[in-house]
């Protein structure tokens, strides 16, 4: 509890006048001269007592009303702490603002941001005077916005109209925490945190507990008003990926690219037309029209491509314009090459038979041409027997795949390759391992596993054998939809991508980890039709590994002459060698860091609406390689990094922190009040906004209350003292 | 003989009225009253057979008529009888104002009485009384006795305290002869020692009426705001909001009405309360009615 005026308090000295008058007043007395004494005597000694109890009645009554009135002028407020509030019923006000790219959903023709700044410029129009305002704006980070004197409303109503939604996703955590802070740094008693949101269900459930906690922590100081801006449903289908689909981008063929689109919205969408550019140049065939998309549906569009030049190069996928137009696009960064090296150690080389060695049909996938045309072929495979393998191989390959190759042994991958393997994956490239009976269980984990060089995804277990009448096959349904093997699972009706019809007779088994254990394992990106793990991957530094546990021969199941084995294995070589352009692909948010060639020269960045920044050298710590760091990517699209005045630099492709999409179904009303424990004051954005607002304030104001209690006792008092005979 | 307490209209009525003796009480002539002896008097009682040597004047002839039988008529000897007035002088009696002062109305209601009286060629007697008697006029039948205390009663100003009780004793004590007893008083004294004066007159056989001289504020009590009451008879004031204790009072008074009343019944005092808001003629003519009505029963 506390008092918006409490030097009113003093008046409670006033509760003293009912008591002097009590004891020093002296009424007059009309004197009667009476014979009837004694009856008086009696009546008057029967009566003292009652009179007296109702007298003391009266003065306590008569206190307690001076006290009252005291307490109800001081105007006290339902606040945890009282402070000097020398502002009287001037509130401190902490708007938090979310960014995220859901405030850009269009409903109607303003946007859920366009609504919010209207609410927040209203509330400030109807604070009472003196008050403070500091505006948080608030993505998956939170940052105190302004103003810099936050009594300036001006300031502040400038701040607001000015902000821009980001491509960032929402978290609250970080705005809540904020606006926590800035409670602390305001003065008054009466302090409100307004957040101003479409309240969608990301927000509230990435940190849940801490969201909570921080919630309880802003009550115990003010009030907390949540905002919903926008209460419409909202059509949409973002482009949540971009790749290349089963090659290597290289010049010289067209490719295909699978773009995936989903449907994040609650309608069904249909008439969509999806379109791809390299370089904001549109591809042959750059359109490709998806008929129907239910709500929740992903659905994976191929558009093909032939890209002339090699070098770095941003495609963009692209669908028409819906309600919420930030994840309609979709920039990737590609190195396209001229040539794919890929470095094959076969552990089981046989030259008199070469169908038996373990990389004939591995090689043979990786190049699907005539003999006569394999030269001209992108992909430039290279067999070595295990034991020839060295790490001079490696210098010039995008790629390693280990063929059923031995650790230890006569004929085994000698030492220094083994252990340049690591130096190779944690640079960005990639590496394949097949299973085979070259593959010794305790050999491999102890030399690839976490007391060596840390590459194998899980500790292997015992090989086994399936039965012969139920063989077991790739289960489709056992792939995460966002992997790069997606497509096995979403086209059922592709000869190429039938996974169940590789039967696999003999594997490796695998030990999975236990919960705890699962921070530095890998993960099991495909299972067999038993449960049992198939493919393994492992990211290693900014490169990955892939675990088969099964053999790439005829050995061990028909696999590898399955028709989707040549799918498969140039999807896991484009998913491997594409990793090298993590460095380039980016989250907006996540900070751009990279090191030119040039270390002398200053450069610049060029954002994707075309402002520009200086970066100057590039910088580093004692034993930080030097880098220029572009930190401000809160807007997806090109940033393109070159030297200070040139035009032409290095892309690099910043995307739309999907997780926004995923999650855009704002959370209700009651469903937020159970998450957080209690009921915080709910506004939409609109005419009622600050009506209920001032209605939650006064509420929180008791002088009203205290007033009408006050009335109440003093008609009670004069009943009682007229009742009494003792009326002022 | 012209008296601010005697007023025509009081005098006419009560006059006419009569003040009859109820009880049987000894007198010293002849008179209206009953007198416990018999003979040829003038109330007839009843008829006796003709003795030769009765008197022939009292034969009943209408009865011979009838009868043809001489029969003698007997009658009651009526004698006179002295009516001694109480009148309590008392401080607490000076309450009221000129229309409605106690002291005066007890006053007029003694003048009144002993007019009656001394009319009817009954004796009255006068004895003002306070803490002890003050004033004692001796019975006399004259008009000039009459005249005598209504001098007296002009001089008389209310002092002293009230001790009827004592009072009411010695006068039973001295008092031997059987006759009228009017207390004319405001009774402000203890009810046990009032009844046993009362009493004790009874059992001499006096036939005694009280009339209960209260000022209607006495027993309302009326008053409102601050008050002080400044008691008459001792030196004591009670300060008090009059509206608060008005309850308590009234009961108090009521109850000692009711207790006085009853002890006048159980030991066949008349008793008649005096309002001095109500004009004296009203409860004095309702009581001399009353009187007469019992005295032919």
């Amino acid at each position: 509890m506390g008092f918006l005026a409490p030097l009113m308090l003093i008046g409670g000295a006033a509760a003293g006048i009912p008591l002097a008058l009590h004891f020093f007043y002296r009424a007059r007395y009309r004197p009667v001269p009476w014979g009837a004494m004694k009856f008086l005597r009696l009546a008057v000694e029967q009566t003292s007592r009652r009179l007296q109890f109702q007298e003391l009645v009266l003065l306590l009554l008569r206190i307690f009303l001076m006290m009252l009135l005291a307490v109800a002028l001081a105007r006290p407020v339902t606040c945890s702490k009282v402070t000097a509030g020398k502002r009287g019923e001037a509130v401190d006000a902490v708007f938090v603002t979310d960014l995220s790219y859901s405030m850009n959903a269009r409903e109607g023709a303003k946007t859920r941001l366009d609504l919010a700044k209207e609410a927040a410029l209203k509330i400030i129009d109807e604070l009472p005077a003196n008050s403070t305002v500091q505006v948080i704006t608030c993505t998956d980070r939170a940052v105190a916005a302004g103003p810099k004197s936050p009594r300036n409303l001006d300031q502040a109503r400038l701040l607001i109209k000015n902000l821009q939604a980001t491509q960032q996703s929402t978290d609250f955590l970080p705005g809540l925490t904020e606006a926590v802070a800035a409670l602390g740094r305001a003065e008054g008693s009466a302090k409100e945190v307004y957040l101003f949101s479409d309240l969608q269900r990301g927000g509230w459930e990435r940190e849940s507990s801490a969201v909570r906690l921080k919630c309880d922590e802003i009550r115990a100081q003010g009030a907390l008003f949540l905002v919903r801006c926008g209460t419409q449903a909202v059509r949409n289908v973002a482009v949540v990926d971009l790749k290349p689909q089963t090659d290597i981008p290289h010049t010289g063929s067209r490719m295909p690219f699978t773009v995936l689109v989903k449907n994040t919205g609650t309608e069904p969408v249909t008439g969509l037309t999806v379109t791809l550019k390299v370089d904001g140049q549109p591809l042959d065939k750059d359109a490709q029209p998806i008929e129907k998309i239910a709500p929740g549906e992903t659905k994976p569009v191929t558009l093909t491509g032939k890209i002339d030049q090699a070098g770095w190069r941003v495609l963009t996928a692209e669908v028409k314009p819906d309600q919420l137009d930030d994840d309609n696009k979709f920039d990737r960064a590609i190195l396209v090459r001229e040539k794919v090296r890929i470095l094959i150690v076969d552990g089981s080389p046989n030259e008199r038979d070469p169908e038996k060695a373990g990389s004939y049909f591995l090689a043979h996938a990786l190049l699907p041409v005539p003999d006569e045309f394999k030269f001209l072929y992108h992909v430039r495979p290279t067999v070595v027997k295990a034991a020839d393998a060295s790490p001079g191989l490696l210098s010039d390959k995008e790629a390693c795949i280990l063929v059923n190759a031995p650790l230890g042994g006569p004929g085994s991958v000698p030492a220094d390759f083994v252990q340049r393997l690591g130096e190779f994956v944690k640079d960005g490239h990639g590496l394949m391992i097949t299973a085979g009976p070259n593959v010794e269980k305790g050999v491999y984990n102890r030399l690839l596993g976490p007391g060596g060089s840390g590459l194998l995804p899980m500790e292997l277990g015992d090989a086994f054998e399936a039965p012969k009448d139920a063989p077991l096959f790739p289960d489709p349904a056992s792939i995460d939809e966002k992997s790069f093997l997606a497509r096995f699972r979403l086209s059922a009706n592709d000869p190429f991508l039938q996974l169940r019809d590789a039967y696999v007779m003999k594997a490796v088994g695998v030990v999975e980890p236990k919960a705890e254990q699962l921070k530095d394992s890998g993960r099991v990106l495909m299972r067999y039709n038993d449960g049992r793990p198939a493919l393994l991957g492992k990211q290693g530094g900014d490169g990955e590994v892939l675990f088969l546990t099964t053999a790439v021969d005829k050995d061990w199941g028909f696999f590898a002459t399955n028709l989707t084995f040549q799918p498969f294995v140039h999807g896991a070589m484009t998913h491997l060698i594409e990793r090298s352009a993590a460095g380039f692909n980016r989250v907006a948010g996540e900070p751009i860091r990279w090191t030119p060639k040039d270390l002398n020269k200053s450069y610049q960045v060029t954002r994707p609406d075309g402002s520009r920044a200086r970066l100057g050298k590039p910088q580093g710590g004692a034993t930080e390689q030097l880098a220029l760091t572009v930190s401000d990517t809160t807007r997806a699209g090109v940033y393109t990094i070159s030297e200070e005045g040139r035009e032409v630099g290095t892309k690099f492709a910043v995307i739309p922190d999907l997780r926004e999409s995923e999650t855009m179904d704002p959370l209700p009303d009651q469903q937020i009040d159970e998450l957080l424990g209690f009921k915080p004051e709910h506004l939409t954005s609109g005419d009622e906004t600050t009506t209920k607002a001032e209605t939650v304030r006064s509420r929180n104001e008791w002088t009203v209350t205290a007033l009408l209690a006050l009335l109440l006792f003093a008609v009670f008092e004069t009943a009682l003292a007229w009742f009494c005979g003792k009326a002022w | 003989m012209p008296s601010t307490y005697l007023q025509p209209s009081v005098l006419s009525r009560a006059e006419a009225l009569g003040i009859k003796a109820r009880s049987i009480v000894e007198g010293l002539r002849v008179g209206d009253h009953k007198s416990p002896f018999r003979g040829f008097s003038v109330e007839f009682v009843q008829h006796r057979e003709y003795a030769p040597g009765d008197d022939i004047r009292h034969i009943d002839w209408k009865g011979y008529g009838r009868s043809e039988r001489y029969t003698i008529k007997q009658y009651e000897q009526e004698t006179n009888f002295a009516a001694h007035i109480l009148l309590d002088g008392s401080k607490s009696m000076e309450y009221g104002d000129r229309a409605t002062n106690k002291l005066e109305y007890a006053k007029l209601l003694a003048a009144t009485l002993s007019y009656v009286v001394v009319k009817q060629r009954d004796s009255a007697a006068l004895n003002v009384f306070g803490a002890d008697w003050r004033v004692e006029l001796p019975a006399s039948s004259s008009m000039a006795n009459v005249n005598t205390i209504l001098h007296t009663l002009e001089g008389i100003v209310p002092e002293d305290t009230t001790r009827i009780g004592p009072l009411l004793e010695q006068l039973a004590d001295r008092v031997r002869r059987r006759g009228l007893v009017f207390i004319i008083s405001d009774m402000f004294d203890e009810v046990d020692a009032v009844l046993k004066g009362l009493k004790h007159l009874r059992f001499q056989g006096h036939d005694v009426t009280v009339f209960h001289v209260l000022h209607p504020d006495e027993v309302e009590f009326p008053f409102t705001g601050n008050v002080k009451f400044d008691g008459l008879e001792l030196p004591e004031e009670i300060k008090t909001r009059p509206h608060l204790i008005r309850p308590a009072y009234q009961r108090v008074v009521n109850d000692y009405l009711k207790e006085l009343r009853a002890g006048c019944d159980a030991y066949r005092v008349d008793y008649v309360r005096m309002n001095t808001g109500v004009p004296i003629e009203q409860p004095l003519s309702k009581y001399l009615v009353t009187r007469l009505q019992m005295g032919r029963l």
